[in-house]
């Protein structure tokens, strides 16, 4: 009996279509941050990305329960929620990975 | 040596081994494994199957407890490896004890990630609240900081403080928890600072 595809395999092949664009290149390297929680404008610093960007692909990844939000108590745009890894979105991650290895 | 001596090394070694691979699975340097209730629920699951199989190697293998070295490194890698890519397939159905433990790990490491990101916000909060006090002991203590930071995060240092200022909040609280957002590390530095 096969099992049925993740409801998340379409943002998968999304971002896998448009490895270049921002939001592709953000999600690739989101699992570094997620583990330990970090708000979008932490993860915009270290990417050098912009915070909206980032607050964008964060809010996508969370309508989809990929990553749990949590309010940080910080009056701070981008800065308000915390972002950290569910158990699906552990899953969505490594299946990002084993898209991108076959990329490269 | 005794009985129960004999099994304890395969217990320290089944969580050690597991502990270490969910700690390489999360990326904080002091994470609270310790507040997850799955990561005990999974270390007494390895700790059950690696003890289970160091019974049966003392018991049917004819191995002496003087033997623990091997009993040890065979029950511990029991538990730690080969029951974790263990399938028994019966036509189509079967029990796939690697999905399981798989599935089981990854709570582990939500529930560790979320007891991180509660950390975070408390300690965000707190270093938010030292910086603030010293902001209000000499105003615009925190601006070079600010100015510092912007750029990273691709926003104009100058716009940020003249919209602290508007904003009608606490200008000093609001530099404070923007920066402890930004960088949490450079802030906990700052707040150090004489």
């Amino acid at each position: 009996m096969q099992n049925a595809s993740p409801y998340w395999l379409r943002l998968v092949y999304k971002y896998k279509d448009d490895p270049n664009s921002p939001a592709a290149k953000i999600v690739s390297r989101l699992p570094q941050f997620l583990s330990k929680g970090a708000s979008a404008l932490e993860i915009a610093r270290n990417l050098q990305s912009k915070p909206e960007d980032v607050a964008t692909v964060l809010q996508e990844l969370a309508e989809n329960d990929l990553v749990k939000v949590q309010p940080s108590g910080l009056n701070v745009t981008y800065g308000e929620n915390l972002y950290s890894m569910t158990s699906e979105g552990q899953q969505f991650f490594k299946q990002m990975a084993m898209q991108a290895s076959k990329l490269s | 040596m005794s009985a129960w001596l004999a099994y304890l090394p395969v217990l320290m070694v089944a969580v050690f081994l597991n502990t270490a691979d969910i700690y390489f699975m999360q990326s904080d340097r002091l994470p609270q494994l310790q507040r997850a209730p799955s990561y005990w629920l999974y270390m007494v699951g390895h700790g059950l199957v690696g003890l289970g199989a160091a019974y049966l190697l003392y018991r049917k293998s004819g191995l002496d407890h003087s033997d623990w070295p091997v009993v040890t490194m065979v029950s511990a890698l029991a538990g730690f490896s080969l029951l974790q890519s263990w399938t028994l397939k019966f036509g189509d159905k079967g029990i796939d004890a690697r999905d399981l433990f798989d599935a089981w790990k990854r709570r582990v490491i939500e529930d560790v990630s979320q007891s991180n990101t509660s950390r975070k916000r408390e300690r965000q909060m707190r270093v938010a609240r030292q910086l603030t006090v010293k902001e209000m002991a000499s105003p615009g203590r925190l601006d070079g900081a600010i100015l510092q930071l912007a750029p990273s995060v691709k926003e104009d240092g100058k716009a940020l403080l003249e919209g602290f200022k508007a904003s009608g909040y606490d200008t000093s609280l609001l530099k404070a928890q923007w920066i402890a957002s930004v960088d949490l590390d450079f802030a906990q530095s700052l707040a150090e600072l004489p």
